[in-house]
């Protein structure tokens, strides 16, 4: 809680350590340098107590804001309800105001949670629509590429034949390399339609109990064959304890499918790539990691929104990671590209919640797990 | 026919390569090849081509910075270099007359463009 001159500067803390439903994690700033130091932006809400003074809150609003607006769902917190301070409160950016009376009691953390869910259900829109701008735009480039190669063949093959100097197998090379052109083009498009009506789809994940050790070694059946003949060494290593996870199982073995296939065109002959379930905390996770080339550092931003380079050189759409990380953002997990790898080449890890560490929010797990800073943190490993 | 002069091409995509390489071999010049900017700098260092078609999207080491690298060493920055982009943007053909580039092409580029500019800087 961000102490602005407040009245009751223990409304929060009371208020929410009464909770039976969640665990919160509380900080209390006691004056506004305090507070605007202390990296607001890593806690999942704040509240600002502007006590009888609504225009001072907005100071501090304004000043929590900077120039790029807002990046943490804001309730404010008043005495009393003054005419329009509401509407006043909602339009400088900030969720909703709660007067700190019995009522207000008894709606702040209800308050709380609806601010901290719709801050990410924008936030996830705004991700989406940025991976979709992006993503569209490395696909254009690729049939951009693939038709522009094949009309320059063509067009080259015109020109030496034209000048009668060219041999015959170099003019039928050239049409053998604008028919590889189309080809790749051709692919990429049906690869886009395939993923578009696989994976992009916005059917409800049917979220169960299930075990992610399971799913791994029903992937790697899978993809085995696959493996082998691109002399591959596919090594499943044993699962942690504990990896039921609250997952819809077909939407983690899309992740999976698409992780493995990753690393094994990544992966070259003779080299290893390696599968494992893990247990993270609260979360269950899946590492897939391989003796490739690994990623370089100056891409490592950039593999998820499907631009990433292949080791020889070539473009490769990286369609599969960019699909697998929305799968992953369905089941309210995540895809992490790890610092290093053992391995010594990349090292993917997909995270979802544990089935055993769900909370009544398990639907907004907490970001901010830091304290002594600003706001309030939900502790997302709480239990009813 | 040109005399044996020889172009450095930078492109990473492989079938733009093939096609350029071979068109430009027919009509006399030499080729080497590079498919990501730190093999350019490498190479305008090592083997001094007449004249560098640098691709300016490749991966790691971009063109420009590539670019930028050839013109800032004494020994590379007398070699032409032809910017190959499929940004036609104003600025991107300013950025490289600020870079020192001296020809600038837009791709899809045609073989016959190519040669042309090839042609018009070495010969």
């Amino acid at each position: 809680m961000l102490d602005a001159g407040a009245v009751d500067p223990d409304f929060v803390r009371r208020t929410l350590d009464e909770s039976t439903t969640s665990k919160w994690n509380i900080t209390v700033a006691s004056s506004r340098a305090e507070a605007l130091e202390s990296r607001p932006e890593d806690y999942d809400v704040v509240c600002v107590d502007c006590g009888t003074d609504i225009r001072s809150g907005f100071e501090v609003l304004d000043e929590l804001g900077g120039d790029e607006g807002l990046a943490v769902p804001v309730v404010f917190l008043a005495c009393e309800r003054a005419e329009g301070a509401s509407r006043q409160v909602v339009e400088r950016g900030a969720k909703d105001l709660v007067v700190k009376d019995d009522t207000g009691r008894a709606r702040l953390e209800p308050t709380l949670l609806q601010a901290v869910r719709g801050h990410r259900e924008v936030q996830a829109i705004r991700s989406r629509n940025i991976h979709l701008e992006r993503f569209a735009g490395v696909v254009a480039h690729e049939i951009k590429n693939s038709v522009g190669a094949a009309l320059n063949a063509l067009s080259a093959r015109e020109m030496l034949q034209e000048d009668g100097t060219a041999s015959t197998e170099d003019l039928e090379g050239l049409v053998s390399t604008a028919q590889q052109a189309l080809d790749r083009a051709t692919r990429t498009v049906d690869r886009l339609l395939d993923e578009a009506s696989n994976g992009l789809s916005d059917a409800p994940a049917t979220l169960g109990s299930h075990d992610v050790g399971g799913l791994v070694e029903s992937v790697a059946r899978e993809q085995r064959p696959a493996f082998e003949s691109g002399g591959v060494d596919l090594v499943v290593e044993p699962a942690d304890p504990d990896v039921e996870g609250w997952i819809d199982p077909d939407l983690m073995l899309q992740v999976l499918d698409n992780l493995l296939d990753n690393a094994r065109r990544f992966t070259p002959d003779g080299g290893r790539t390696t599968i494992q379930a893990i247990r993270c905390g609260a979360r269950v996770g899946v590492r897939v990691s391989d003796t490739g080339p690994g990623v370089p550092e100056d891409l490592r931003d950039s593999v998820f929104v499907g631009n990433a380079w292949d080791p020889a050189g070539k473009r490769g759409l990286g369609l599969g990671l960019w699909v697998a990380g929305q799968a992953a953002h369905r089941l309210d997990g995540q895809i992490r590209l790890e610092a290093s790898s053992p391995e010594g080449g990349a090292a993917f890890v997909v995270e979802v919640p544990a089935a055993d560490a769900l909370s009544n929010y398990r639907s907004i797990p907490a970001t901010g797990s830091s304290s002594g800073v600003v706001g309030t943190d939900l502790d997302s490993g709480a239990v009813a | 026919m040109s005399a044996e002069k020889t172009v450095l091409l930078v492109e990473d995509n492989e079938d733009n390569r093939i096609v350029y390489a071979m068109m430009l071999e027919y009509h006399g010049y030499k080729i080497i090849e590079a498919t990501n900017g730190e093999d350019a700098v490498r190479l305008a260092h090592e083997e001094k081509p007449d004249i560098i078609l640098m691709d300016i999207s490749i991966p790691g080491v971009d063109g420009w910075t590539a670019t930028q690298r050839i013109k800032d060493n004494p020994d590379s920055q007398g070699i032409p270099i032809v910017a190959v982009t499929a940004h036609a943007l104003p600025e991107h053909r300013q950025r490289a007359e600020q870079l020192g580039c001296d020809g600038f092409l837009t791709k899809p580029c045609e073989p016959r463009r190519l040669l042309e500019e090839v042609q018009k800087l070495i010969g």
